[in-house]
C-alpha cells in the first residue's frame, strides 16, 4: 500500500507542447511515487503518447518542468534518462537483430556496464518469458513476442522509472494477461506509467488513474475512488404489469423513477438507503409481475465517455459564452 | 558510448547484402582500371624507357587509378549513409536512442565512425592494391602516401555529407540523392572558376580542386584543413538537426 513518505520520483509541471497553433498537451501536472502504478486513460489523440514522449524526453516541452528522480529532463537529460525506461506505442526494434544482440545494444545504450550486461541480459529475459528465444531474429517473432522484447529493453537497466505506452496493444487475451501480471510484478521496486485506452486494464493494475482529453487532465484519482464514482446508483426494475409510480416513489430510498418504456423503470436511489428489498416486497405484495430487479453498476466506459462528453461541453459552452462576451 | 553504437551500426551494415555488395563492387571495379594501367603501362613501357624524363610507375598506375576513386566513392557512400539516421525515423527506433542516456553528439559520432571504419576497410585494400606494385618496380612511396591520403580525406567529407542528409529525411533514397548531388555540385564547382581563368571562391570550395592539388603529391595544409572542415560543418549540422527534431518533433 501506499505511504506519504515514499519518495516522489516523477513531478510534472504545468507541461505544454504545441505545434504550432495546434496544442497537443495543455498544462498537465502530476507526480508519481515509487512502487506506485499510474495510468494514463484517454481516446486516441488525447495527448497520451505526446505526453510520454516528453517526459522520455524524446520531445522538448514547449513550457513547464519535468522532473525524474531529481533531475530535469530539459537540463540535464543525461542523468534524468539513467532513470527511465520507456517502450514507446511503437516497439523501437531492429528487426535484423537477434533478441540477445539486441538487448546487449540496447544494456549499453542505457548505461549498463560491459561487464554487468551478460547476468543483466539473463534476467530480464528469464522475467519477460524470452529465454527460450535468446538467439532467435526479432522480425521473426510473433507479436506477443516483440512486444515482450519491446519491455525486456525498457527495464534490462533496472530504472527506478518505467514508461509504457499502450503495452498491451495487439496482444490475444492470454498474452495480455501475461503482460499485465509483469506489470504488476515491475511495480513492487519500480515506478511505472501506463498509458492505454483500454478501461479495464487501469482497473486491473494502475493504482492511481489520470483521464487525459484534449491535451488537458480532466480526471486524476486513486483506483478505489474511480470504482466508488462507478458503484450502483441506480436500480433497473421490470414487471408484467403498470405499478403505480407514485407509490413506488413514496418508498424510502427512492430518490426518482425515470420510466423507461414497455414497463422498465429506472429507479435512482440513495446509496446509504438502498430500497431493493423494499420494492421487491412492493411489487411482489401487489402482484405486479417481477421478473427482473437490477442494480446498475455505471461501467468504466461509460463514466469515461460521460468524463469527456462533460468536458466537452464544458469547453463548447466556454467558447459560447467568451464569443458572447466579444460581442 | 560512441563506440558502442559504433560497433552495433557495423554490425547492422555487415547484416545487410548491401555492404558486401558496395565493397565487392568498389574492389572489383578498381581493380579492372588497376589492372587496365598495369596493362596500358607495359605496353608503353618501351618508349617511356628511351625517354629522358619519364613519368614511372607511380603517376601512370597509382595515381591513374586514383583520380578514379572520387567517381565511385560519390556514387557508393551514399547507398551507405542514407539509412543511418533516416531508417531510425522510418522505423521508429528513433526513440530508442532519444531515450537513453546519450547526448546526440555520441549517436553522430557513433554512426560517422561506423561508416569511416567500413570505408576504411575499402581504402586499406585499395592502399595495399597499390602498394603492391613496389614488389615490382620502385614507387615514390611519398607520393603514393600523399594520393592515398587524399582519397581518405575524400572519402571523411563525403561520408559526413550522407550523414547529414541522412538526418533530414525518413526516406533513404531521397538522402542518398541529396548526398549524391551535393558531392557532385562540389566536386564540379570549379569548372566555372577555370572559365574565368581565376582561382576564385568557386576553386576554394570545390572538392575537386584539393583532391586534385593533394595527388600532385603535395599535401598542404590548406588541403587538409578543406576537407576537416567540410566533414566537421556537416556533422555538427546534423548534430543540430537532431536537436531540432526533439523540439518540433
Amino acid at each position: 500500500m501506499l505511504s506519504l513518505d515514499k519518495k516522489i520520483l516523477v513531478s510534472v509541471d504545468a507541461v505544454g507542447k504545441r505545434y504550432g497553433d495546434l496544442i497537443a498537451v495543455n498544462d498537465v501536472s502530476f507526480y508519481l511515487k515509487q512502487g506506485e502504478v499510474l495510468g494514463f486513460l484517454g481516446a486516441n489523440g488525447a495527448g497520451k503518447s505526446t505526453t510520454m514522449n516528453m517526459l522520455c524526453g524524446v520531445l522538448a516541452p514547449t513550457h513547464g518542468t519535468i522532473t525524474i528522480a531529481g533531475h530535469d529532463v530539459v537540463k540535464d537529460p543525461i542523468e534524468a534518462k539513467r532513470k527511465l525506461g520507456y517502450l514507446p506505442e511503437q516497439p523501437p526494434l531492429y528487426r535484423d537483430l537477434s533478441v540477445d544482440e539486441y538487448l546487449t545494444y540496447c544494456a549499453g545504450l542505457r548505461g549498463v556496464p560491459a561487464k554487468q550486461r551478460r547476468q543483466r541480459i539473463s534476467e530480464t529475459k528469464q522475467r519477460c518469458g524470452l529465454s527460450e528465444v535468446g538467439r532467435r531474429i526479432i522480425g521473426q517473432l510473433s507479436k506477443g513476442y516483440q512486444q515482450r522484447v519491446g519491455i525486456a529493453q525498457a527495464i534490462v537497466h533496472l530504472p527506478p522509472l518505467i514508461v509504457l505506452d499502450e503495452p498491451t496493444v495487439g496482444l490475444d487475451p492470454v498474452q495480455v494477461r501475461e503482460i499485465r501480471g509483469l506489470i504488476r510484478d515491475l511495480a513492487h521496486d519500480h515506478g511505472v506509467i501506463l498509458s492505454t485506452h483500454i478501461l479495464p486494464e487501469v482497473q486491473a493494475i494502475c493504482d492511481r488513474v489520470q483521464i487525459l482529453n484534449h491535451g488537458c487532465i480532466i480526471f486524476s484519482d486513486d483506483i478505489s475512488a474511480l470504482t466508488q464514482h462507478l458503484s450502483a446508483a441506480s436500480l433497473l426494475l421490470s414487471v408484467r404489469k403498470q405499478p403505480d409510480l407514485e407509490a413506488l416513489s413514496a418508498l424510502a430510498g427512492v430518490v426518482g423513477i425515470t420510466d423507461k418504456g414497455d414497463k422498465h423503470f429506472l429507479l435512482d436511489i440513495d446509496e446509504t438507503n438502498n430500497p431493493a428489498e423494499r420494492v421487491a416486497e412492493y411489487v411482489v405484495s401487489n402482484q405486479l409481475g417481477l421478473y427482473e430487479l437490477i442494480p446498475q453498476h455505471m461501467d468504466l466506459e461509460q463514466m469515461f465517455v460521460d468524463i469527456t462528453t462533460q468536458e466537452t461541453e464544458r469547453r463548447a459552452d466556454e467558447m459560447l459564452s467568451t464569443e458572447r462576451a466579444q460581442r | 558510448m560512441i563506440a558502442h553504437i559504433a560497433r552495433h551500426e557495423l554490425r547492422s551494415l555487415f547484416l545487410s547484402p548491401l555492404a558486401w555488395v558496395v565493397l565487392a563492387l568498389v574492389q572489383l571495379v578498381l581493380a579492372y582500371i588497376f589492372l587496365l594501367n598495369i596493362d596500358a603501362f607495359i605496353a608503353q613501357q618501351d618508349e617511356w624507357a628511351l625517354a629522358t624524363k619519364s613519368p614511372g610507375a607511380t603517376m601512370l598506375i597509382v595515381l591513374k587509378t586514383i583520380t578514379n576513386v572520387p567517381t565511385l566513392l560519390m556514387v557508393v557512400i551514399p547507398l551507405i549513409t542514407m539509412r543511418m539516421l533516416s531508417d531510425e525515423k522510418r522505423l521508429h527506433t528513433s526513440v530508442l536512442l532519444f531515450s537513453s542516456p546519450i547526448s546526440m553528439r555520441a549517436i553522430v559520432l557513433g554512426k560517422y565512425f561506423a561508416v569511416l571504419i567500413f570505408f576504411g576497410l575499402s581504402w586499406l585494400i585499395i592502399g595495399m592494391m597499390m602498394v603492391s606494385l613496389n614488389l615490382g618496380t620502385q614507387l615514390d612511396l611519398g607520393h603514393v602516401a600523399a594520393a592515398l591520403s587524399a582519397v581518405f580525406l575524400l572519402l571523411m567529407a563525403i561520408a559526413a555529407i550522407g550523414i547529414y542528409m541522412s538526418s533530414l529525411t525518413a526516406h533513404s533514397a531521397i538522402a542518398a540523392i541529396a548526398t549524391f548531388a551535393l558531392v557532385l555540385l562540389l566536386w564540379i564547382v570549379d569548372g566555372a572558376a577555370k572559365l574565368n581563368g581565376s582561382e576564385s571562391l568557386l576553386s576554394d570550395i570545390s572538392m575537386k580542386f584539393h583532391y586534385q592539388s593533394m595527388l600532385t603529391g603535395l599535401v598542404s595544409v590548406v588541403d587538409v584543413a578543406y576537407f576537416f572542415l567540410v566533414t566537421g560543418v556537416f556533422l555538427v549540422l546534423a548534430v543540430h538537426r537532431l536537436h531540432k527534431e526533439r523540439v518540433y518533433g
